[in-house]
């Protein structure tokens, strides 16, 4: 077993407790922190599987900014301790649920795993910024455009949205 | 591989057109606010015009041609050509309702473009990762939409729940993608054919296929995937629900159509079966639930859902022994076309009544309305009665065809539940027309005069459901010329990640 | 594995030692634009050495004050926040490089902690993480004034990342590498080719955003002492507060660095290339020993002949005496030495070195200029207001990062 492979174990162990942290804890910040750590988990398991750039920028926009935002707005909520009331489950149904979740998680586990991936070997550069550059804006530049549409259209209708009330006519 | 925009241009150009109109309009803000509105309105339903126009150009030459991601097809032109048109009709028909919104907002049209757009990129695409980012451009266009009113709470509502459920549909269509790429190693629906069947994979493949199909039935509104439905429609400005029930339908099916052209000639997928169910489950359920509801929107709704049944029923007789049964197809095509019509028939006029600045919602609303509005109220019985299927006119001749069909491919028991489906169907759409000719008017309806050019769009649209119910020949023959390209030309390479 | 452990060892401690040194150099740099004089008694056995002494006993005192809790604070996050603002600003340390790449047994030794090929890039994420610090500070000590802190710094941090990723695209473009060695060599010795004179608005503009990055005034609504007491740290005493107080200054040479190799050209040595450097070590080695020692005569001889002054009544009196003669010594030793031996021989690992050292130095020099100028900035101009700062990012920053990128590409493209 060598570092690379117990550094994976690690992360990807850690990726899946902090995701049942985002889920079970009872404060949005303490869930938002998970999910933070979760992120960073992900990434970390690019990295340990040679997709540096898509690890890197996992960081720079998930744990960086998209969650710096979630937490900006739960804490411009500053919701109070008697705001978070316990949600409304047994102990019984709790303890279904998880047992539910933990058996699709386990079958899936089983499912993904028992059958052997065909692997072929990388290119040399695989994952390094030139070869996902040239990727990107040559074969696959027809989903990099509507992607950008796409992000403009999420652009004008949050601004749409969001903006300054008209006077009502 | 470089891709030749020149080219795609040459082939794509009615779709790239919403496009650049879409952006086009958001410039228009350079103008005084005014004149915005209408500005955008003009734009928009030229665009649509034009595009349609390219469309059915496209179709007429009759070509295919396969770009690494787009696809432009017989197919993909007939139902681009819907799409636009149901654009063109719901800008204008949305016009006076939008200038009568307490914010007059001319990115409705914008986005309306971005929407259309959206879908035809759906429906032009083999590719499961193109597919889904223009379903992303079509719903994120739709949740703004939706949320228009802003200073009403029901509409905020409606656009938050679509979002939520919207974004759990999208989840699942994500989930099954990912697993059917581990199990193929492809995006692309058109190479699945010729993919070897590893018996290692089989569940994994399977567990994908149906994942995708549920993302499917969600967008449909397939029972027991519906529950959005009512309330968003209930929710969403008139003129969005009307676009919603048609756009989203023609979209989401010509994409289907796609799913299961390649899905057909795999044995280990029980495919038939799964849509038999969907399509059972939801024909009954639309068709007998509407019964119960007292608001217009949501007996539209649940006729809408109803008609997704109808629609999975064709889809079920699409699924034959090897391969898709091309026969089948234009059934499903002349439907989308007659149920677009007669859908936004209703919410044009809908749309008409609701423009006093007052969303027309409840059924009694109607009351009386054949003695204060006797033209509007004729159209849209025409409309309803259609919709059920009553004989001269689209509705019975869509659906006798799909049933017809379906009895041919031995589905008899789907058929019949289909065809007593829709004779229950009946009792709802006749409840609207009941209340405007046989109950007095207690409450006076305020709504404004028809623009000219909306008369003419609506007489053109009456006309039209006659006209396909008893002279459906040469649109028959239209549609069952359209076919899709079975496989591409160049066999598609994917650089990055390429299984052996 | 000894050589990694080194190469990540060294930039922390340089790091460290750099602190106290700057926090002195605010002190007297605020002082002497305030036109004061600045610390200068805390002593040891009566050196001063013009106040760097004081900076210890800051860290006496930070580390013996009591540590408090406020009630109801989130005691993980309280406690951890400071941790994530001093780990961010080290951890982005480990890719800049200090020094031309040694030829070793034919293969390059980078003299770098990690050279990753996604230089850059590693430097903007953990960056960005810094926000984390400030957040949960704000959020985790439960006080209105900690809140609103902390609830600034994200959303500016946030709105100036992006000018400041935005405004390096230019210089990217120019390398064509987002590996910072790479950046720095394709700069060049010449002072003409520096991204400075290349890149004039990115670097306006990077210069800026790091600014608001490192939340220095005039961006410092973050702590913005007349509004919000200390902003996000007002609850933090003890070390903790010192590993805020730390953090803000290894950002601030973190910021330094960067300006420095993005567009100064890094570690070259104006007009001198790694070549020539190389070529001449042995002359440029034994002229600056030389150097260094008549310097350091002429220092102590300073010192010493200072007229003596008896102000304090104690050891303090006699510092001028007690730092001057060593210093006489030890320039007479140097000098000595040197005339002595002659130039020693350097052989070719030798004068790599060498060149590695002058390398060293010349960055250092530009990183400490930097540092200057964040402490001269901080004590010349004032704060912004909340909207000012806003539209400045977003109606001014961002479209000239934008305009920026464009013209760069096309210049590229076309030339």
């Amino acid at each position: 077993m060598n570092g690379f492979l117990i550094l994976f174990y690690f992360l990807a162990a850690l990726a899946v407790i902090s995701a049942t942290g985002v889920i079970s804890l009872r404060h949005p910040v303490h869930c938002a922190l998970s999910l933070v750590v979760t992120l960073i988990a992900l990434a970390g398991l690019y990295v340990t599987l040679q997709a540096d750039f898509l690890g890197i920028v996992q960081v720079l926009t998930y744990a960086g900014a998209i969650l710096v935002l979630f937490i900006f707005i739960i804490m411009l909520l500053n919701l109070q301790d008697d705001e978070l009331k316990e949600r409304g489950y047994g102990a019984a149904a709790k303890a279904l649920l998880a047992a539910v979740s933990l058996g699709l998680f386990l079958s899936l586990g089983y499912l993904v795993t028992r059958p052997h991936f065909p692997i072929s070997a990388l290119p040399e550069d695989f994952g390094s910024i030139h070869s996902l550059g040239k990727a990107l804006f040559t074969s696959y530049v027809i989903p990099f455009e509507l992607a950008g549409i796409l992000l403009t259209v999420a652009l004008i209708g949050a601004v749409l949205l969001a903006k300054r009330r008209l006077e009502l006519k | 591989m470089r891709l030749d925009v020149l080219q795609l241009w040459q082939h794509a150009w009615p779709s790239l057109t919403l496009l650049i109109a879409a952006m086009v309009s958001l410039l228009t803000s350079v103008f005084p606010s005014r004149h915005r509105a209408r500005i955008t309105a003009v734009l928009a339903a030229t665009a649509f015009l034009l595009s349609a126009q390219g469309f059915f150009h496209q179709w007429g030459l009759g070509e295919a041609k396969g770009f690494e991601f787009l696809v432009v097809d017989p197919l993909s032109n007939y139902l681009g050509a819907l799409i636009a048109l149901i654009g063109f009709i719901t800008s204008i028909a949305a016009y006076p309702y939008i200038l009568s919104q307490a914010e007059a907002i001319p990115e409705f049209f914008s986005l309306l473009l971005f929407a259309a757009f959206g879908m035809t990129t759906m429906v032009m695409t083999t590719n499961l990762l193109a597919f889904v980012l223009g379903l992303e451009i079509m719903s994120l266009s739709l949740y703004v939409l939706v949320g228009l009113r802003r200073y009403d709470p029901r509409s905020g509502e409606a656009a938050f729940k679509y979002f939520l459920l919207g974004s759990v549909a999208t989840a699942f269509l994500l989930f099954g993608i990912s697993f059917f790429y581990g199990s193929t190693g492809t995006l692309d629906l058109s190479r699945i054919p010729e993919l070897l069947p590893n018996p290692e994979m089989a569940t994994l493949f399977k567990l994908g296929a149906l994942l995708i199909l549920l993302g499917f039935a969600f967008k449909v509104g397939a029972v027991p995937f519906h529950f959005w439905a009512p309330d968003v429609y209930d929710g969403a400005p008139m003129p969005v629900t009307g676009f919603m029930a048609t756009g989203v339908k023609v979209a989401a099916f010509g994409a289907l159509i796609r799913v299961v052209e390649a899905f057909a000639p795999r044995h280990e997928l029980p495919l038939q079966r799964w849509i038999v169910m969907l399509s059972f489950a939801t024909m009954i359920v639309g068709n007998l639930v509407a019964l119960r509801q007292r608001h217009l929107k949501r007996i539209l709704a649940y006729s809408s859902i109803a008609h997704a049944g109808y629609l999975l029923l064709g889809m079920a007789t699409l699924v034959g022994t090897g391969e898709i049964r091309a026969a089948a197809l234009s059934p499903i095509l002349f439907y989308l076309l007659v149920y677009s019509l007669l859908t936004l028939g209703v919410f044009s006029v809908l749309t008409i009544l609701s423009s006093g600045g007052q969303e027309l919602n409840d059924l009694k609303d109607l009351d009386g309305l054949s003695e204060k509005r006797p033209v509007l109220s004729a159209v849209l019985s025409v409309f309803f009665i259609s919709l059920a299927g009553v004989p001269p006119t689209a509705g019975f001749l869509a659906k006798y065809y799909l049933f017809s069909q379906a009895i041919q491919v031995g589905l008899y028991p789907l058929a019949i539940a289909g065809i007593l489906a829709s004779a229950v169907s009946l009792y709802y759409y006749l409840g609207p027309i009941v209340r405007m000719y046989f109950h007095s008017h207690e409450k006076t309806w305020q709504a404004p005069g028809v623009m000219a050019s909306l008369r003419l769009l609506l007489a053109l649209m009456v006309a039209g459901v006659f006209y396909l119910g008893l002279f459906p020949a040469s649109t028959l023959e239209i549609s069952r010329r359209t076919v899709p390209i079975r496989a591409l030309e160049a066999p598609l390479a994917s650089p990055s990640a390429k299984l052996p | 594995m000894l050589i990694i452990v080194l190469k990540i060892i060294i930039p922390f401690l340089v790091i460290m030692q750099l602190l106290p040194l700057l926090i002195w150099l605010e002190r007297k740099g605020a002082a002497y634009i305030q036109d004061r004089r600045g610390p200068n008694r805390a002593a040891i056995l009566g050196v001063r050495l013009g106040g760097v002494v004081h900076s210890l006993a800051d860290v006496v005192k930070l580390i013996f004050k009591e540590d408090i809790f406020p009630t109801n604070a989130n005691k993980f996050i309280y406690t951890i926040a400071p941790f994530i603002a001093m780990a961010v600003a080290c951890v982005t340390f480990a890719v800049i490089p200090w020094a031309s790449p040694l030829e070793w047994k034919g293969s390059a030794f980078s003299l770098q902690a990690v050279d990753l090929n996604v230089g850059i890039l590693y430097i903007f994420a953990i960056g960005s993480m810094g926000v984390y610090g400030i957040m949960l500070a704000g959020w985790g000590s439960n006080n209105k004034y900690s809140l609103l802190g902390g609830l600034r710094a994200s959303a500016q941090m946030i709105s100036y990342e992006l000018t400041l990723s935005l405004s390096v695209v230019g210089v990217l473009i120019f390398a064509g590498s987002l590996e910072l060695n790479t950046i720095v060599q394709n700069q060049g010795s010449n002072l003409l080719s520096w991204n400075v004179i290349r890149q004039p608005l990115g670097c306006l503009l990077f210069v800026v955003s790091a600014f608001a990055e490192t939340n220095r005034l005039p961006f410092d609504l973050p702590e913005a002492e007349a509004e919000l007491v200390a902003g996000y740290h007002v609850e933090y005493s003890s070390l903790k507060f010192a590993l805020f107080f730390m953090a803000e200054y290894a950002n601030m040479i973190v910021a330094s660095a960067l300006i420095a190799t993005l567009f100064f050209g890094g570690w070259q040595v104006p007009f001198v290339s790694t070549e020539t450097l190389r070529t001449y070590a042995q002359p440029i080695a034994y002229y600056s020993v030389l150097g260094l020692g008549l310097f350091s005569v002429a220092a102590g001889w300073f010192l010493v002949r200072r007229k003596h002054k008896v102000v304090y009544h104690d050891a303090r009196d006699y510092e001028t005496k007690v730092l001057g003669f060593p210093a006489l010594l030890v320039g007479l030793a140097l000098i000595a030495g040197q005339i002595l031996y002659g130039p020693l021989p350097l052989g070719e690992t030798g004068s790599q070195v060498a060149a590695a050292a002058f390398q060293f130095g010349a960055f250092l020099a530009k990183i400490l200029f930097f540092c200057w100028v964040f402490i001269w900035v901080r004590w010349t101009l004032p704060r912004f207001r909340y909207d000012q700062l806003m539209k400045l990012g977003w109606r001014v920053m961002l479209p000239l990062a934008l305009l920026n990128v464009v013209v760069t590409a096309g210049i590229y493209l076309w030339f």
